[in-house]
């Protein structure tokens, strides 16, 4: 190690403590847990070591539930709450009357207490003994037989789930997007205007490479945070998620080391371990795939 | 292609609450004949890049009319009026190679003016020769130099065959040797393509430099038009007189009496058919003959020897300027020992003007 790799490690030091101490430590930790059967935090004992864990946590069904739930979550939030926030930001760069209001109108959700957002879904979409709800009562408009969104069928609730998670985190990704539209240089698309390229050309040939470093930052922190949704099934369903098939995997873990039938570190550890694979390789795809779309 | 513009006007409007009007552009008239290089020249704010946005399309005019040949384009869009632009930055799309950059309009032709892959390729083929850049027809724009970046822009506007060619101050982003040998390259190039093309520079010694006419502009006005050697041996008012020529041309106050003019009452030059009147006189640097018995005596502050010509740094107090620079043939340095140094002025060299419009007075 010469002089100077020597100083930079010193340099680095200080996050690489935290890091280390906050992070990868933890991680290894659970990772052992993982393994430790029957582990108790209170005496520290366990019963054996192996795999144990992980099979009963994959032979779960309420595992399986919220494995399946995230899924779904992920896959129809992230692309329509990318292309949501695309055509919003779009619109908001092409307009000038009005862009401030309409900014902060959309940036709303962002500051707004995730519980709050959930309550007032709940009213949006409850039905109860008094009300079928103000979407169901929209939907009578149409001769369409009200729905219980909060306690009824599965896709039901989660529609809902999804409708309010691309609702709550739109404004982020339009406040993203709208930074990376407005620092292409006009010049750009008055040279493109010139050259006689189409809207739609101007669009897919120059607009969307120049920010494709933006949307796919997007990409890979809505895959991570949808993975780590839980929040918002909370908001929306109350804490006993297990019991309304609306369970995520964070969830999941939670409810093992605190829930109600919780104390079981050991399995939490290891359902965390498993969405930690989970996004690790959804992550590493993201990143390969980029390499051919996204231009720096 | 000829370019008519008719008494084109382009007024901005106001931006907030305490905002003015700005009027750009200012009946704007002006005859391009085809496969001219006309340069439009000015400081900064003179209208003239609105001028060249008019002209591609970008901007609309508020009154008058623009004629390519006999067509008018007043209201049509950029992309039906055959012209190519390069634009100051270049504004080449960094994610697309070189190939693809110049490809770029020609992909974007649509229904009969299509062209197949073969006639793209032939095209694009022929025009990175002429500018030189056959062999960097993979890379992306930023792994090329400024100079290259330049010709790159230049092969885009003009691999669609354009019949005027824009350049927005084409020389601005490059070094001084490369500058140099850049606006001879865009001479032959207008030259071997004969395209009409009009440059928008604030330079005065480029605009002077490659173009076959040059229009002077200040504050959204034409100034003057003409042939570079004409305007800088005519010029019509002080602004023009001041703005070409490098040295810059220096002013004095003067009076005309009787057909002389007198600078701080010497009688410097005879026989003016001009009115008695307190005029500005301009001079050029090299305007001024060293000479015992000339009659325009200047307190000289320093000296600038540069071999061929020497570079006299002098002043006295009619100059409006702190000091003025008059160029002298080298061999003259023998002369210049003394600290008042007499002139003699040539007569051609010397522009007089109205004190209070700065017109030129007409010595006919």
């Amino acid at each position: 190690m010469n002089k100077h790799s020597y100083k930079a490690w010193l340099y680095l030091l200080p996050a690489l403590i935290f890091l280390i101490v906050f992070l990868v430590y933890p991680l290894f930790d659970v990772f052992i847990y993982s393994l430790e059967e029957s582990y108790n935090f209170a005496s520290g004992t366990y019963t054996g070591i192996g795999s144990y864990n992980y099979e009963y946590v994959l032979h779960d069904p309420y595992f399986v539930q919220a494995v399946q739930n995230t899924f779904i979550l992920v896959i129809i939030t992230v692309p329509i709450s990318t292309i949501l926030a695309l055509i919003i930001s779009l619109g908001l760069s092409s307009i000038k009357a009005l862009r401030n209001l309409y900014q902060t109108i959309y940036f709303l959700p962002y500051v707004t207490n995730t519980l709050a957002v959930g309550l007032v879904f709940m009213i949006l979409f409850q039905k109860t003994e008094y009300s079928v709800g103000l979407v169901n009562m929209f939907l009578g408009l149409f001769d369409i037989s009200s729905i219980d969104f909060i306690n009824g069928p599965y896709w039901a609730k989660m529609f809902v789930l999804c409708f309010y998670t691309i609702w709550t985190v739109l404004p982020f990704k339009i406040l993203v997007l709208t930074g990376a539209l407005a620092s292409v240089n006009p010049d750009y698309y008055k040279a493109a205007k010139i050259d006689g390229a189409s809207k739609w050309r101007i669009f897919s040939k120059i607009t969307l490479p120049m920010i494709s470093p933006m949307l796919f930052y997007l990409v890979i922190t809505g895959f991570i945070g949808a993975f780590k949704a839980y929040s918002d099934a909370i908001a929306l369903f109350g804490t006993n998620l297990n019991a309304s098939g609306m369970n995520t995997i964070v969830g999941y873990v939670y409810d093992m080391l605190y829930g109600t039938s919780g104390g079981y570190p050991s399995y939490a550890s290891s359902a965390a371990i498993i969405l930690f694979v989970i996004v690790l390789t959804i992550t590493c795809i993201n990143l390969l795939v980029s390499k051919k779309y996204v231009h720096y | 292609m000829e370019i008519r513009l008719e008494n084109v006007t382009k007024v901005f409007a106001k931006n907030g609450k305490n905002g003015q009007e700005v009027k750009a552009v200012d009946d704007f008239n002006l005859d391009i004949p085809d496969g001219q290089l006309i340069g439009l020249l000015g400081p900064s704010g003179c209208g003239k890049s609105t001028t060249l946005n008019m002209l591609c399309g970008l901007e609309s005019p508020t009154s008058g009319k623009i004629y390519f040949a006999d067509e008018d384009v007043t209201d049509m869009p950029p992309e039906l009026r055959q012209v190519g632009m390069v634009f100051q930055n270049y504004a080449l799309y960094p994610h697309l190679s070189v190939r693809k950059n110049i490809l770029f309009p020609l992909e974007n032709l649509k229904k009969d003016k299509k062209l197949s892959k073969q006639e793209m390729e032939d095209r694009l083929n022929k025009v990175a020769n002429l500018v030189q850049i056959s062999d960097l027809l993979d890379r992306k724009p930023k792994e090329l130099s400024g100079g290259q970046q330049q010709r790159v822009a230049i092969a885009r506007a003009l691999v669609k065959m354009p019949n005027v060619l824009l350049l927005d101050e084409p020389l601005s982003n490059l070094d001084a040797r490369l500058r140099l040998n850049t606006r001879e390259e865009i001479r032959k190039i207008q030259k071997a393509t004969k395209i009409t093309t009009i440059f928008v520079t604030h330079d005065q010694e480029e605009a002077m430099s490659i173009s076959d006419q040059i229009v002077v502009m200040r504050e959204g006005r034409i100034q003057q038009v003409g042939k570079p050697q004409e305007v800088y041996d005519n010029p019509v008012n002080l602004f023009v007189a001041k703005f070409l020529g490098n040295p810059p041309i220096n002013v004095f106050e003067g009076k005309i009496e009787d057909g002389g003019l007198y600078i701080l009452n010497q009688k410097v030059l005879d026989g003016y058919k001009i009115d008695n009147q307190e005029v500005i006189v301009a001079i050029r640097p090299e305007g001024f003959i060293v000479d015992d018995n000339g009659s325009f005596i200047a307190n000289k502050q320093s000296l600038e020897v540069m071999g061929r010509e020497i570079s006299v740094v002098a002043t006295n107090d009619a100059c409006v300027t702190k000091s003025f620079r008059a160029l002298v043939q080298g061999e003259d340095i023998a002369k210049l020992a003394k600290e008042d140094i007499h002139f003699k002025l040539k007569r051609n060299k010397v522009f007089i003007f109205d004190k209070n419009d700065e017109r030129r007075l007409n010595d006919e």
